[in-house]
């Protein structure tokens, strides 16, 4: 995995793990950082109208409030969605941070249901622009986060993502084992009801032409 | 390498045009930040600043700006077009792409110099039309309509003497473009002259339990099943009851793709490729530009293209492609 991609196990894991005021306070850093690293970015956002936007990685316990427009660009963790928002995404975390570095299509992504907008498109609309014109990179900004020691937390946070992502692998493939396992006793278990029913129906057959030959030939029936 | 056909490239953003120019584009086009183009979009466009150093950086590789001034002047408010005329060739662009025959004279008296294209929103699809343009306007360039058939452009390039640039993949426009109303009667805005169809600001969207419904103003445009594609909010890609039956009236959420076409295109005397969507991000224009590039230069050297990947079927609009009015299948 290249450095510029964004470990995306380790975060979901980490962020998982995070207390909401730790959350809270790694956020607030980030974004200060983010307005250092990007401050056209930043400009562009706050000359518009005053947005809220919800943000809703699904494979996360976590939400996000994003504000621009009018106040400091910020972006608060929240346990639910509750407040009035202009508007709201949902979608993986993956795919939430590449579209934030501008790596994915958004258009494409929507297209093809992987993110869902809600609410009014202005806001979205005039984000998406604003983003596109940047080349954020989460994973570095947050590295930087630690200073002169961002660069080995950057190769210590890769070689964890590789070692997830193995870990990951093996799992799925236990999963998908374990499921084909159950599909196998399943059809062994309908192979059985299947040829109990035939031994059911042959029974039934064999006792009616029984039947049937007592009718026909009761002396011999009676010998 | 013998160009085989000029590939010209939509740029939303400065950093869209750097990514189009070094994905091979030999021509960018791209608007200002105003309504004087059709894609006047919260957030899309450049400012003059933007423009000169996205000029100077496409120059430099060899690659051609074209300005798009294509929208149509409100009455009394002249202003914003002669600036953005003035504008883009002080800036130094390679050409200027006009719909309206006011903005068309005011660019050939005041800049005779500056390359003048005639916008697709100008519907210029009869030879009377595009001859008219030429001998009046001086225009180089027609970018045609997507109504044709292979077999039209041909013998309107045949019968005018100018250059064609066609479009070749993005989304469709097959209304009478440049004099669609739809939007307007829904938003009160205007694409030909606020140039903005479907505006952000005028879009919304909501689920409704499993589904996901597309609103422009107070009029529903679309109710998408969950393992539906979705589409534009635009009012022609909106599904309509007839007879108590949700359909596509004017046009299904599908995405053009004539990849297969090209050498008929050129065989017809096409001299310019156009993929739309300026409104789109960076990461599109990568994928359809590279794709295009790697098409080309294999025809240009004689090969065929290998087979396409699905890459530009995953960027296509409803994750479909069709050949659109080339075939002319739907007609």
């Amino acid at each position: 995995m290249a450095e510029t991609e964004f470990p995306v196990l380790l975060a979901t894991n980490v962020l998982g793990l995070l207390p909401a005021p730790a959350l809270t306070r790694a956020t607030a850093l980030l974004m200060r950082r983010f307005g250092r690293t990007y401050p056209r970015l930043f400009r562009a956002l706050a000359g518009h109208e005053p947005c809220t936007i919800g943000i809703e990685p699904t494979d996360l316990a976590h939400r996000f409030v994003l504000r621009f427009g009018g106040t400091p660009v910020s972006l608060v963790p929240t346990l639910t969605l509750e407040q009035p928002l202009n508007a709201c995404v949902r979608g993986r975390l993956a795919t939430l941070v590449g579209l934030l570095e501008g790596r994915l299509d958004s258009d494409a992504l929507f297209f093809s249901r992987e993110i869902v907008i809600t609410g009014e498109m202005e806001a979205i609309v005039s984000l998406r622009n604003a983003l596109d014109r940047e080349t954020v990179n989460v994973f570095q900004a947050a590295t930087a986060l630690f200073g002169p020691v961002g660069h080995p937390v950057r190769r210590v946070a890769l070689m964890l993502e590789r070692r997830l992502a193995a870990a990951h692998q093996r799992l799925t493939m236990r999963h998908e084992a374990l499921h084909a396992a159950r599909r196998e006793e399943h059809s062994i278990a309908t192979y059985c009801a299947r040829q109990e029913a035939e031994l059911q129906a042959l029974r039934t057959r064999i006792a009616k032409i029984e039947a049937q030959t007592r009718r026909r030939n009761p002396i011999g029936a009676v010998t | 390498m013998t160009r085989y056909l000029e590939l010209v490239c939509p740029a939303g953003t400065p950093a869209a045009l750097r990514v189009a120019v070094d994905a091979g584009a030999d021509t960018v086009y791209c608007g200002f930040q105003d309504c004087t183009n059709a894609r006047n979009y919260p957030g899309l466009n450049f400012t003059r600043e933007d423009l000169r150093g996205g000029i100077a950086y496409a120059h430099a590789r060899s690659c051609r700006v074209f300005v798009a001034v294509n929208t149509f002047p409100r009455a009394g408010d002249f202003g914003p077009w002669q600036r953005a005329i003035d504008d883009a060739a002080a800036c130094g662009a390679d050409a200027v792409i006009l719909a309206d025959l006011g903005v068309l004279d005011y660019a050939t008296c005041r800049h005779p110099n500056l390359r003048r294209h005639l916008s697709v929103q100008a519907a210029a699809a009869s030879p009377l039309g595009i001859r008219f343009y030429r001998d009046a306007f001086g225009i180089s360039r027609v970018v045609l309509p997507r109504v044709l058939s292979v077999e039209e452009v041909a013998a309107l390039i045949g019968q005018t003497g100018v250059e064609a640039e066609v479009f070749t993949f993005g989304s469709l426009g097959t209304m009478v473009e440049g004099r669609c109303f739809l939007s307007s009667y829904m938003t009160g805005r205007s694409p030909s002259s606020d140039g903005v169809c479907a505006p952000a600001e005028c879009v919304s969207y909501r689920e409704d339990g499993d589904r996901l419904v597309s609103c422009l103003g107070d009029v529903m445009i679309n109710r998408f099943a969950s393992d539906e594609p979705a589409a534009y909010p635009t009012p022609c890609k909106g599904r309509f009851l007839v007879h108590g039956r949700p359909s596509y009236l004017f046009e299904e959420p599908t995405g053009l793709n004539v990849i297969p076409l090209l050498a008929e295109l050129k065989a017809a005397g096409v001299t310019a490729l156009k993929i739309e969507g300026r409104q789109r991000s960076r990461t599109y224009v990568a994928t359809v530009v590279t794709a295009f590039r790697r098409v080309l230069d294999a025809l240009a050297e004689g090969a065929s293209p290998a087979p396409m990947p699905d890459v530009l079927r995953a960027v296509a609009e409803g994750g479909r492609e069709t050949f659109g009015a080339y075939a002319k299948g739907w007609r």
